[in-house]
């Protein structure tokens, strides 16, 4: 009997919890605008559009994953979007002068990892902010990428690599979508079960508490901007393999809709606490409503203004939620 | 055997200088307390030697080696563990978490086996009588059990010195017992402590050894049983306890009271409090930390909203519901950490004691650079404030100047009644004497005072009277030419109640826990 109830207790703690918890209200809300969106049109439910839906958001997810380490440890990356840009346009020159896919693509992520890492030295050792770092290193990244290109898109990509972006595994799933699961498993098992990751939360719950005990914060927070510069340049990556085409001005304002996505998937502005299911359902809330917007033929320039409105719902949502608790 | 041994350690920070060549020689084995008021220098030689701060001269010596710890990891490293005054913790993360935060300092990308960990966790919390879940956050724990949490994680990092910093000081009066048997049960682990504290009853309890800290230099070092609680608090003080000039002032008893405070409640941290205070006088708060004395100084400057209770300044009733009500009744705040609270540190002076009376130092909503220039000037001639111009950055003031910027900034505003959260805390000796002058000044005045202090000589020497609080209820009222520190010590540790209700104290405590 009271090995019984003690079960039922702990099966309803588990329930409470799991209704507590932050992803569950970013579950809820999703799930509430799929339903609503239905209603819109029969294409919405179809295989083709939720695949459709789902490649759209991989390549910003991908960065969002990074963009969601940094604010763990209390920060932002808003380089992120111009890291995408020059990533691609770096694979792309790297490829159409003659240098085979595979090297150009780890050549164009680790320079994302060296912007991040500028991005990381900049603020754990000089002491600036990240968003004024980030803000300044938006317009540097991107500067670059107009000034290597002379504004003008490089084309010809190999067919190899456009697949990448482009290609279906079965003629059902698209590739870049396989590509985000995986990346967010990575993420999540680095953040769940490695001491970095332990010491990510550590150093955004209580930066002073983390280096009074003997964690290395500093290198923590950088190793989360190397992160993030490394997810970005491969979201840009997949984005150019995906159009074909690689273009200075790609990805442009990307940022706020990634701020928003890992914000709406319920990470801390204050760093310490945010979830790789939270993100990837914060990623899809934002995909899922661009695809209505365009299904209901309201139409692209509203994107802009929901991103907006989304970024501060969700502000406020934490920060009642902040204060309740 | 000597574990630890510290000699002519000398540490300068900008303007003053902290240590002035000590030595410490600590037994392996030993609870040795480092005792000191304020400023004698205790927490800049628990950071040097954990390696927080970097020091410029002297010998550490760690089991007859030098040492050198740069930073709180090369510390725990040889086998120093720190338990903070005001401990930092992740509140974010579960209490397994920030015990082995220490241990798993190494940043690598090695999985952490967290079952394991919880259930070495858990044994560890057990031992020392914390009966709680390694996967709860840690921010569902009392005060006592995150000290618990920290100690552990000295433990679990098996230092072989743990130095305390003030460690009851957060604590509640139930949790000290426990907090005891833990300081045996390290002591039996073979675990050398070093406790630093002013509380001397306790020090008498638990130390073997003590060394006595004065002005940055030590005054005495040797066993605790040669010396008697009153020869250490000579030694700490370098002069008699009680020096506290007392000035008779009469309280203009038959005059209209310039506040009265009726069934006054704050949340559940104030009950029903009902007092008054005239012109002329300085009525003193006493309780000890989480009594209710600051919350219900916040509550009647506005900051935190009251339940229940009414608030009459001269006679009218009004309503206080932010601090511009209260300014605008004739309040003055003067709140217990001025870093955080009291002031602009990156300003000037001048900018600091502006900031209430912007509205008559501006004219046509132009900032009149002059006034606040005069403002500033006028301030520093009539609290003495050591500074070199009104343009002073404040962050550069001693202790005791800043201190007299906030006052200044509160007088500027010429205020009927000063509410005053421990306002000598951390100045040294000289301010102190200097801010009781102001406030006698004030009183003279016909100015109301309400003040608290963690000094009870202090608060009988400066106040008429003093009323005590307990776990938020007022629990008496004394006269202070003629009460005791004994009386008021056992008004606001809740021992008259007990003794009164004729009720052991265990057994109120197992009453107080359901």
């Amino acid at each position: 009997m009271s090995r019984g109830q003690a079960v039922l207790d702990s099966g309803k703690k588990t329930i409470l919890r799991i209704l507590r918890g932050r992803e569950t209200g970013v579950l809820l809300a999703l799930i509430v605008l799929v339903v609503a969106l239905s209603f819109l049109g029969q294409n919405f439910f179809s295989t083709r559009n939720i695949f459709s839906i789902l490649r759209a958001v991989s390549f910003e997810g991908i960065a969002a994953l990074g963009m969601m380490l940094a604010m763990i440890t209390g920060g932002l990356d808003l380089s992120i979007a111009s890291n995408m840009a020059l990533s691609g346009i770096v694979v792309s020159l790297l490829m159409t002068n003659g240098v085979p896919v595979l090297p150009a693509i780890l050549i164009a992520i680790l320079a994302g990892m060296a912007i991040g890492l500028i991005n990381g030295l900049i603020i754990t050792r000089i002491g600036l902010g990240p968003i004024i770092t980030t803000l300044a290193m938006l317009s540097v990244v991107r500067g670059v990428a107009f000034m290597v290109t002379k504004g003008l898109p490089v084309v010809n990509l190999p067919a190899s690599f456009t697949w990448l972006g482009q290609g279906m595994i079965g003629n059902v799933i698209p590739v870049p979508i396989l590509f985000f699961l995986v990346i967010a498993i990575l993420v999540h098992l680095l953040q769940r079960y490695t001491v970095f990751g332990y010491q990510l939360y550590a150093t955004g719950g209580n930066e002073i508490a983390s280096r009074y005990s003997g964690v290395q914060t500093k290198n923590v927070t950088l190793l989360t901007y190397v992160l993030s510069g490394a997810l970005g340049a491969l979201g840009g990556i997949l984005l150019i393999a995906r159009l074909g085409v690689a273009q200075p001005s790609i990805a442009s304002g990307y940022e706020l809709a990634i701020v928003a996505a890992v914000v709406i998937g319920g990470t801390s502005l204050d760093g310490g606490i945010g979830t790789v299911l939270g993100t990837v359902l914060g990623v899809l809330i934002i995909g899922v409503i661009r695809n209505g917007l365009v299904l209901a033929n309201i139409g692209g320039y509203y994107i802009q203004f929901a991103n907006g409105m989304l970024i501060l719902a969700a502000v406020v949502i934490n920060r009642l939620r902040g204060i309740r608790s | 055997m000597n574990l630890l041994a510290i000699d002519g350690l000398v540490k300068t920070f900008p303007g003053v200088q902290a240590l002035k060549g000590v030595k410490l020689t600590v037994e392996a084995g030993s609870v040795h307390a480092l005792v000191g008021e304020n400023g004698a220098g205790k927490s800049t030689l628990i950071k040097v030697c954990a390696g927080i701060e970097r020091r410029d001269r002297g010998e550490i010596l760690w089991k007859g080696e030098p040492i050198d710890a740069r930073s709180p990891l090369d510390a725990r490293n040889i086998g120093i563990g720190v338990v903070h005054q005001h401990f930092p913790q992740c509140s974010n993360l579960t209490v397994a978490q920030n015990i082995y935060l220490s241990e798993l300092s190494k940043t690598t990308l090695r999985p952490v086996r967290w079952k394991q960990r919880n259930q070495q966790a858990q044994e560890l919390l057990a031992q020392f009588g914390v009966q709680r879940r390694p996967d709860e956050l840690l921010g569902s724990l009392s005060i006592g059990e995150r000290q618990v949490v920290e100690i552990c994680k000295a433990v679990a990092m098996n230092v072989e010195l743990i130095i305390m910093d003030e460690p009851t000081s957060a604590l509640a009066l139930e949790e000290l017992e426990r907090f005891f048997a833990m300081i045996d049960m390290l002591q039996k682990r073979g675990i050398t402590i070093i406790y630093v504290s002013h509380k001397l009853d306790e020090v008498f309890r638990i130390a073997n050894n003590i060394t006595i800290l004065r002005d940055g230099s030590d005054v005495f070092s040797g066993k605790i049983k040669d010396v008697t609680p009153s020869d250490v608090a000579n030694l700490m003080a370098g002069h008699d306890v009680g020096e506290f000039e007392r000035l008779e002032m009469a309280a203009r008893d038959d005059e209209e009271p310039v506040l009265a405070v009726d069934a006054f409640s704050v949340g559940d941290r104030v009950h029903g409090a009902t007092l008054a205070v005239r012109p002329g006088e300085i009525l003193g708060l006493a309780g000890l930390q989480g009594s209710g004395t600051s919350d219900l100084m916040k509550g009647l400057f506005g900051l935190v909203s009251a339940t229940t209770g009414t608030i009459r300044i001269e006679g009218d009733e009004i309503a206080i519901r932010s601090p511009q009500d209260a300014i605008r009744a004739g309040i003055g705040y003067v709140p217990a950490d001025r870093h955080v609270e009291g002031l602009c540190l990156i300003h000037s002076l001048a900018e600091n004691t502006g900031v209430t009376t912007l509205k008559g130092l501006a004219r046509k909503g132009y900032l009149r650079r002059a006034a606040v220039r005069s403002l500033g000037e006028d301030s520093i001639r009539m609290l003495s404030i050591q500074s070199h111009s009104p343009w002073q950055i404040v962050n550069y003031l001693s202790g005791g100047n800043q201190q007299k910027v906030v006052l200044a900034k509160w007088l500027a505003t010429n205020p009927r009644l000063l509410l005053l959260d421990d306002p000598t805390r951390g100045v040294d000796v000289g301010a102190k004497a200097e801010i009781h002058g102001i406030l006698r000044n004030l009183a003279q005045e016909g100015k109301a005072c309400v003040m608290t202090s963690c000094e009870l000589p202090e608060l009988i020497a400066v106040t008429n009277r003093i009323i005590t609080m307990y776990k938020g209820r007022i629990t008496g009222e004394y006269r202070s030419d003629s009460a005791t520190q004994e009386d008021i010590m056992r008004a606001i540790t809740g021992a008259e109640e007990m003794e009164e209700q004729n009720v052991s104290g265990r057994h109120r405590e197992a009453k107080d826990d359901e």
